[in-house]
């Protein structure tokens, strides 16, 4: 450590100055070297310049003013005359050695320092050389005068205004020179593959940053400011942003930390960056408004960085020309008392479902429990739409498209996991934030000036068009406009409240995978089927009605098999499901079990009516436990069960292909049985392995093929119709009807429709 | 006493009784409380609560067997046919004093009916338990290699 005095200083350029410090016994130092003053803004670097003939050992440097008042550019500004500062030792981490080649002296700005004390060394020593001098103007170019002077025609200014630097030209000419290059980092990149690709092997290359900001050796702290906050973090010496500010609780996307995968890159609004990636190009740097945060500093005292998000793109509704013949066409295949069988077996129709119906309506999609962190991602499909589900840092849900803007390729395949800060293609790893945000492209440079920043189909993985967290249930609108999901479902969001209710804390989670049962029938056929109450004690009596049989032939014991409670009563005779009730809501929903259902009559469970009284008070739990509805309908396509906490979801994979997914969830705060009980139904009744199932499985699959015989064109409704049925009211009717069937295809045209004839 | 070959025959002699359809038999080979047990789940531990395949008292398992025969069993007409081809199962667990054992078994189950024929490669784990002298199943579980997957219907027993 020494002690320096300021005995002198030299006004050079509007922004440059000389300082000409001295001190007891200076250590002697080499072209090239540097000294690290300690300033009150922390430790700067500054190389030691010396003039042909100067025998004295005073150590002068140059000093720039930084544009945004770097701390140690204004500490050392503001020394005056008189003034001591410590230093350390000089260093050279930029020596001039010997190569038995002639040298090529290549400044750019303040980087003429060292320079200086090369040329000196090399006329003193008599070897050859070229100094060639860059700067923005020629008065921003400090020494133009004395350098000419000590060094005459070996010298060569360059500056914009009127001799620009000819980087190929020069290297071309002095590809025989060994190469010295000091100055802004992106001319040190560019001279470096302008002498590569001139031939200049890569050992006579040697650079140096600025030497006023010397960081190869040793970092300085500087702070940084997040615009939309105010809030500034200090990044300490030994930190990078990324650490200081996740340090500070901000969370920031980043992934190689070493400056080459482009996740990090970040806004600047204001301040100087120090770039040391080698993902931007030259004019991205030059431009200093954009910064990878992993790697690299700040040249000024502080960075103010805009860590605010951009909007992901949405998806639009897909604009098209008026087609009042095809919504006449869809609106002529429901009649009330019957449906043509088209929309069961047309693939075409299933195409117009998938565009307009499933992008019209609210369809579902999970439970938030199954993404509980952030990164979190489910994978399903919304109609035929692959999407991912996923839980962003802000710890909403969102649901984006599962396809790369760029080929096309599916982001996540697996059916869940967790993505952590972005999702990355497996193909060329554009990445993504997880609200589909495009976060980089590897090599980005290449698309510059191609038209890619204006192509509003690369800017990021597609989110739906809209995206609603009830009570724990994932609901997604393809389309961006359209109807709000209170319009929606209205009233029949009392299912989904009493299923939640159902738990003393008021919140479910899933349990476990759902059984995955593939069904070569319409989807249709499957929503229908929930609230057909004329078809158990038929199509079930073999498994029901068997069941009944086999527990008389052993006397009826006590307690009953949990087969006899969940499976025997499919075989209530007609008059149970008549007096069970059908309520038919708007836009399609409608439940069976009004007044009580098949579900009504299942053992109490010990424990769970005194959680249910202590969470709620007993009138309200015994309300909310009185309420056994037994299949509600969310049209388009999926059917809840309060009283087992279960969604079954059908998911249309083709008019004659329907996966079913039953989900079952567990009511937080009740005992085990309860989800038991759940997941016992589920294997019973939903499963492929189930005999109910094959019950039903065997009727879909049946009519599927049946419906090509060209008996007549239409499938009948009619039990229980009247003319002029009103769907825009909710009703609530004899347990047998099949209103809501007819309730489905009425929201069914509504939905197809309701784009269709929008574009005007 | 039970030996080794006991025990493997009882394996192989389970299996040709679910293939020829003598349902009947393959209910007596089971103790009063077993189970059939056919996981969801990859390596699924817990079976109850959380949604399994299959997990069947006795009850359910006769209610299965005689469906299969009933008048009115649509799904069953025509019949489902199965066929079991079985590696020599690994005795895991040989416990004569208690009669007690347990076996483990390599499957390819195929089940047909119509034109549709699926096949599943399953690991059969059978926990055994000699009455009077003769071996009971106390737990079969079967584990489908793709329990994961979607299924259309599997109405007979691997
Ligand atoms: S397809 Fe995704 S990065 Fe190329
Ligand atoms: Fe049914």
């Amino acid at each position: 450590m020494h002690t320096l005095r300021l005995s002198h200083t030299q006004p050079c350029t509007e922004r440059i100055t000389t300082f000409c410090f001295e001190g007891k016994s200076l250590p002697d130092w080499s072209a090239g070297a540097h000294v690290t003053f300690l300033t009150q803004a922390g430790p700067r670097h500054y190389s030691l310049i010396r003039w042909p003939g100067d025998q004295s050992d005073a150590y002068h440097v140059a000093v720039q003013k930084e544009e945004s008042g770097a701390g140690g550019s204004k500490a050392m500004h503001s020394l005056n005359v008189g003034d001591t500062i410590k230093t350390t030792a000089p260093k050279n981490d930029f020596v001039l050695v010997d190569q038995g080649k002639p040298i090529l002296l290549l400044a750019g700005g303040i980087g003429i320092t060292p320079m200086i004390s090369m040329a000196t060394q090399l006329l003193q020593d008599e070897r050859p050389f070229a100094l060639h001098y860059s700067g923005r103007s020629a008065s921003s170019m400090a020494y133009r005068e004395e350098l000419a002077q000590a060094f005459g025609d070996k010298l060569t200014l360059h500056h914009d205004d009127e001799t620009p630097l000819d980087l190929p030209a020069l290297m071309a000419a002095h590809a025989d020179h060994a190469l010295y290059i000091c100055g802004p980092q992106g001319m040190i990149a560019a001279a470096r593959n302008a002498a590569e690709a001139a031939g200049i092997a890569a050992e006579h290359i040697h650079v140096e940053l600025f030497t006023n900001t010397v960081v190869t050796t040793e970092d300085t702290a500087f702070e940084v400011e997040i615009a939309s906050t105010g809030q500034v973090v200090t990044v300490a010496a030994d930190q990078s942003i990324v650490q200081a500010l996740e340090a500070a609780g901000i969370d920031v996307m980043s992934d190689c930390q070493r400056g080459d995968c482009g996740i990090c890159q970040t806004k600047v609004l204001s301040g100087i960056p120090d770039h040391r990636d080698v993902v931007l190009s030259d004019a991205e740097r030059a431009a200093n408004d954009v910064m990878q945060i992993c790697v690299s500093r700040a040249r000024s005292e502080r960075l103010v960085l805009d860590i605010a998000t951009a909007k992901a793109p949405r998806r639009v509704t897909q604009p098209s020309a008026p087609q009042t013949s095809q919504a006449d066409g869809i609106r002529a295949l429901f009649q009330g008392h019957q449906v043509h069988r088209d929309v069961y077996i047309s693939q075409d129709i299933y195409r117009l479902e998938m565009k307009h119906l499933f992008a019209n309506t609210w369809v579902f999609v999970g439970h938030d429990s199954q993404t509980p962190n952030a990164g979190d991602y489910y994978t399903t499909q919304i109609g035929n739409q692959p999407v991912i589900m996923v839980r962003h840092s802000d710890d909403q849900i969102h649901v984006l498209l599962n396809r790369c803007p760029h080929k096309g390729t599916k982001i996540a395949i697996d059916r869940s996991g967790n993505t952590g800060k972005f999702f990355r293609c497996p193909y060329h790893a554009w990445s993504f934030k997880t609200d589909g945000c495009l976060l980089a492209i590897p090599l980005k440079k290449g698309y510059e000036e191609t038209g890619f920043e204006d192509n509003p189909n690369v800017k990021g993985m597609t989110a739906v068009g809209a995206v609603k967290n009830y009570r724990g249930f994932i609901f997604a609108r393809l389309n961006t406009d359209g109807i709000s999901f209170e319009e929606y479902f209205g009233d029949s969001l009392s299912t989904l409240d009493n299923m939640v209710d159902r738990a003393p804390e008021g919140r479910l989670e899933v349990a476990g995978p759902p059984l995955r049962y593939m069904h070569q029938c319409n989807w249709k056929m499957l929503v229908e089927n929930q609230t057909d109450t004329c078809h158990p004690m038929v199509a079930h009596e073999s498994s029901a009605g068997t069941a009944v049989k086999i527990y008389e032939q052993m006397g009826n014991p006590e307690p009953r098999p949990p087969a006899m409670q969940i499976i025997a009563p499919f075989m209530s005779p007609y008059e149970f499901f008549e007096g069970m009730g059908i309520r038919t809501w708007p836009n399609g929903h409608g439940h069976t079990g009004v007044n009580m259902s098949i579900h009504s009559n299942y053992d109490a469970i010990p424990g769970y009516f005194d959680a249910m009284c202590q969470a709620y008070g007993e009138d309200r739990a015994k309300a909310i436990l009185d309420d056994n509805r037994h299949n509600t309908i969310y049209f388009p396509a999926i059917m809840a069960k309060g009283p087992l906490q279960q969604i079954r979801n059908f998911i249309p994979l083709a008019a004659n292909k329907t996966l079913v997914e039953s989900w079952v969830y567990r009511l937080v705060g009740a005992p085990d049985q309860l989800v038991a009980m759940s997941s016992m139904y589920n294997r019973m009744i939903n499963a492929p392995t189930s005999i109910v199932g094959h019950d039903d499985l065997e009727m879909y699959e049946r009519a599927q093929e049946g419906l090509e015989a060209d008996s007549s064109d239409w499938v009948n409704l009619q039990r229980l119709f009247e003319e002029d049925e009103d769907y825009s009211q909710e009703a609530v009717e004899n347990g047998t009807t099949e209103r809501q069937m007819r309730n489905q295809f009425d929201a069914w045209v509504k939905f197809m429709t309701a784009d269709m004839e929008t574009a005007q | 006493m039970i030996t080794r070959d006991d025990v493997i025959d009882f394996v192989y002699a389970e299996a040709r009784m679910l293939d020829e359809g003598r349902y009947d038999e393959w209910l007596s080979q089971w103790l009063e409380n077993g189970i059939y047990w056919m996981p969801l789940d990859y390596k699924q531990t817990d079976p109850i609560n959380a949604t399994s395949l299959m997990y069947e008292d006795m009850f359910m398992l006769r209610l299965r067997v005689e469906r299969l025969n009933g008048a009115r069993t649509f799904s069953q007409k025509p019949k489902s046919r199965c066929h079991h081809v079985i590696q020599r199962p690994f005795v895991d667990v040989f416990e004569p004093e208690t009669g007690t054992f347990q076996t483990n078994t390599s499957m390819h189950y195929v089940e047909t009916r119509l034109d549709d024929q699926i096949l599943l490669a399953l690991t059969a784990t059978h926990e055994l338990q000699a009455v009077e002298g003769k071996l009971r199943i106390a737990r079969k579980t079967v584990e489908l290699l793709n329990s994961d997957a979607a299924f259309g219907n599997i109405q007979l027993l691997p």
